[in-house]
């Protein structure tokens, strides 16, 4: 009897981590990432990083140049180990998020190989991942459809826009149908009307697929737009400032830019920023 | 299509100004004869040199066969290690230091100075002149194919790590086809190096080849059979360079997307 108890008060204990990161897809828990200098010195990048992100929301980074946004989103990815501290991702290392194919990132850059179509760009990591089926193949089209490239998928990237190969590059994230998006100032290269489609479009998909996303970006409205919460950062060292939950209804309109609250929002984390680079008392 | 419109004419085309250039110059050679009246001596005349041609053409041909062995053989061995040493620089830092002053020194190091002792040391045959072409034919391909494995971004390279793409997969899916334009360009320049290569072995020891002949006719004071032997030779390197053209237009996807 006694036995029994002990066991299942140890299977209790076991449970309740689990069931909190039943929640948190992502868990990011004092990370600090310290860069060596040339000259000795070092420079921290990121200290006492703490992030939750559940299943299926949507979170922005957002802070000045420098405070180590990039940093915290090639942690959570496992491509950089940090000094301090851990992240699990459903409740593992992201080195296993990674072999299971359930991370996918999207750079400023679309990163495209010039000889390759853009469905073959779209379908090169379902290949590397050895997932290059009959569905994916078909899914590829699908998703293709989805973010208006359907008649160019036999074009190659040179003869496309950079909106368009911005496009490819978040095609060939979704292609892979992972759990956990990681965007990387995707929009960053493009002008302001280009990025307002894309917003408008990544918010489609993503009500339709309905992935968790961290999303990286130094333009506070389209963080506020497209967030259900926005971190800011601060640098030297790079850390959490504030976290605000956008109080924005979904489905978002984009006439919801012209509302009160969204004004609000922004201006609140325009003067956090620009306090925080001492340029307001 | 007009893309392929594009490159079909385009060989078409270059054949032909390559003929017109060399009929201006057979014209001109001709008039400069005539108009300053050069003794056959120095300068025989276009058809002294197309005499000599046909007459020995079956001398001309056997030795243009061995030259053109010594090419293609010490060439595909130069190309080989020149890969090979780029794709082991490439994957290890430490031997790309400790190679580099070597691999300079192969390059520096006047070649026709060491012929004839790596002639003593692995004497006459067919061996020490593959060694020769092969020293100065392998450092383009070396050097352009390093390059070109270190052309790919970092960002590229994130992307792979971020599906835990094997080191290999890289290589296959990314690496290898961004270095090919780079691969074909130090192809075609290590092509024109191991005709000289050929050449410069043949004069210092050898009893066949057309740089054999052409020491042979000079010495002889043979001048429009020694032109003769030129002309031979340059068309062999237009050969060697042509086929480099050809595999390229075929493997190239920069060429195939007209991105060149
Ligand atoms: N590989 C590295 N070596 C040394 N220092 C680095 C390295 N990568 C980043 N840093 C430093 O870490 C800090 C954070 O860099 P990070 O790229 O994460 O900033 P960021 O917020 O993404 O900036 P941006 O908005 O300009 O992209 C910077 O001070 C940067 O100089
Ligand atoms: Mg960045």
């Amino acid at each position: 009897m006694e036995e029994l108890s002990a066991v299942a008060h140890k299977a209790k204990r076991a449970a309740a981590p689990a069931s909190v990161r039943e929640r948190a897809l992502v868990s990011v828990r004092g990370v600090g990432k310290r860069y060596p200098l040339e000259d000795g010195a070092e420079v921290d990048a990121l200290a006492g990083f703490d992030l939750d992100i559940a299943d299926k929301e949507f979170v922005s980074l957002i802070g000045p140049s420098g405070c180590g946004k990039s940093t915290a989103l090639s942690i959570v990815a496992g491509l950089q180990e940090p000094t301090h501290g851990e992240v699990l991702i459903a409740g593992h290392p992201p080195a296993r998020a990674r072999a299971d194919r359930e991370i996918g990132v999207v750079f400023q850059q679309p990163v495209l190989l010039p000889w390759r179509t853009i469905r073959a760009n779209c379908t090169l990591l379902l290949e590397v991942a050895g997932r290059w089926t009959k569905e994916a193949e078909e899914r590829a089209s699908a998703i293709l459809e989805i973010v208006g490239l359907a008649d160019f998928a036999e074009r190659y990237p040179h003869q496309l826009s950079g909106g368009m190969k911005q496009r490819a590059a978040i095609a060939r994230a979704l292609c892979l149908d992972p759990l956990l998006l990681l965007m990387d100032e995707p929009f960053g290269a493009l002008d302001e009307f280009t990025r307002h489609q894309m917003n408008i479009e990544l918010m489609r998909i993503w009500s339709r697929d309905r992935k968790t996303i961290l999303f990286v970006t130094h333009n506070i409205a389209e963080a506020v737009f497209m967030s259900d919460r926005v971190i800011a950062m601060s640098p030297r060292p790079g850390r959490i400032v504030e976290e605000i939950t956008v109080p924005l209804p979904r489905p978002r309109d984009p006439d919801v830019r012209f509302t009160r609250e969204f004004t609000e929002c922004v201006f609140h984390l325009q003067r956090l920023l620009e306090r925080d680079e001492g340029r307001l008392p | 299509m007009r893309a392929a419109g594009k490159t079909h004419r385009g060989p078409v085309r270059q054949a032909v100004a390559i003929a017109g250039f060399i009929a201006l110059l057979v014209v001109l050679w001709q008039s400069v004869i005539w108009v300053f009246g050069v003794p056959g001596y120095l300068l025989p005349t276009p058809g002294e040199v197309g005499a000599a041609l046909v007459g020995q053409r079956d001398t001309f041909l056997q030795h243009a066969a061995v030259t053109m062995t010594e090419v293609v053989l010490g060439l595909g061995a130069g190309a080989l290690l020149g890969l090979a040493l780029a794709v082991v620089m490439d994957q290890s830092p430490v031997l790309n230091k400790a190679l580099y002053v070597p691999i300079l020194a192969t390059q520096t190091t006047p070649i026709v100075a060491i012929t004839p002792i790596l002639i003593i040391w692995f004497g006459v045959g067919l061996a020490p002149k593959l060694m020769i072409i092969a020293i100065f034919s392998f450092f383009p391909v070396l050097v352009n194919t390093l390059a070109g494995l270190q052309a790919t971004g970092r960002q590229m390279l994130l992307l792979l790590d971020s599906v835990a793409a094997s080191p290999w997969q890289v290589y296959r899916y990314v690496r290898i086809p961004m270095a090919l334009p780079h691969v074909f360009a130090g192809l075609r320049l290590a092509a024109a190096a191991s005709v000289v290569g050929a050449i410069v072995v043949e004069w210092v020891s050898s009893t066949a080849g057309l740089g054999y002949l052409l020491i042979l006719y000079q010495s002889r004071l043979n001048v429009s059979k020694a032109f003769a032997t030129l002309v031979v030779l340059l068309v062999l390197g237009l050969l060697v360079f042509a086929f480099f053209a050809w595999i390229e237009r075929r493997f190239s996807w920069q060429k195939r997307l007209g991105m060149d």
